[in-house]
């Protein structure tokens, strides 16, 4: 039996509680505080981490920590991808510019996405189908970063374990290569 | 990711006149820094060079595991985080408006008297309270 760390990042309100919080077994650990941002209409935000944990079928052991989404906090990035083995942004299609909100967690995260399993995980595609998921495919390209783009509803779990089990595969191949 | 926060401007103006004081009675006193409990920074006094910003959000980011590490441990709410480094201390504490929650950060040298520091940061914490 495995044991990985893993990583969900992204925007503030892309649902990176949620998706931790969907699928651990154990009562998540959240440190979510009020919101003082008037750009975003969230009431709480995480600052600290997020924490979860999921055992897969195979007897597989996921810890999964979630980042906070906001730049200011980016220090707690890098503490939180020591050792991780696998990373997920999720992306809020229904942002001004997604791409771009992309493109900046791909420089950020760059180490660990060269060193470990990535998957890109768009949300919100349904009420904002653009920009869609082919140029979500020429900017990871354009970056010559390899790896698979989804739309994915993180309030279901079915998808979110869904996510992760792509990314185990995806680790698993990179370490195999 | 452009981030914006409405600090009320009287409690930023109580904050920076709180902090002014302390900062002359507290002996070995480096740095204190009132960030909002979202990681910005409301007010700010320092005599070393410090990014006021990154210190507020880092603030906000160990006050939260501070809390979920009391809880975890079964040790009650969270009072105070304190961090003992080579040359001195960092202490948070948190300034409990329920209309706008804070945290006080202090930087401090090593010969500071923590019980002091933490007594006179007290009377701070009350009076932007009160404000």
């Amino acid at each position: 039996m495995n044991e990985y760390k893993i990583l969900v990042t992204g925007t503030m309100g892309a649902g990176k509680t949620t998706a931790i919080a969907a699928i651990s077994e154990v009562p998540p650990i959240m440190t979510d505080v009020q919101n003082n941002d008037t750009s975003n209409a969230k009431l709480t935000t995480t600052v600290g981490l997020d924490y979860g944990e999921l055992t897969l079928d195979g007897g597989d052991k996921l810890r999964i920590y979630g980042t906070p989404g906001q730049e200011r906090f980016a220090f707690m990035w890098k503490v939180l991808a020591k050792g991780a083995l696998g990373l997920i942004i999720l992306v809020d299609n229904s942002r001004p510019d997604p791409l771009a909100d992309l493109n900046s967690y791909l420089n950020s995260f760059a180490e660990l996405i060269a060193r470990a399993g990535c998957i890109i995980a768009v949300g919100r595609t349904e009420s904002h189908p653009h920009p869609s998921l082919d140029h979500y495919g020429e900017l990871l390209a354009n970056k010559g970063v390899n790896t698979p783009v989804i739309p994915a509803d993180v309030r279901n779990q079915d998808e979110v374990i869904n996510i992760v089990e792509l990314l185990l595969m995806q680790f698993e191949a990179k370490t195999a290569a | 990711m452009d981030e914006q926060i409405k600090i009320p401007p009287a409690l930023a103006q109580s904050a920076q006149t709180a902090i002014d004081s302390l900062f002359g009675k507290l002996a070995g006193v480096k740095a204190l820094v009132v960030a909002s409990i979202d990681g910005f920074s409301v007010a700010s006094r320092a005599s070393i060079e410090l990014d006021a910003n990154k210190v507020a959000a880092m603030a906000s980011s160990f006050s939260a595991l501070g809390v979920v590490v009391a809880e975890e441990s079964h040790m009650g709410a969270k009072k105070v985080v304190t961090l003992e480094a080579e040359s001195g201390y960092v202490i948070l504490l948190d300034i409990a408006r329920a209309d706008f929650p804070m945290v006080l950060s202090i930087t401090a040298s090593s010969d500071t008297v923590l019980a002091q520091t933490l007594y006179l940061a007290r009377e701070t914490i009350a009076a932007i309270q009160a404000a």
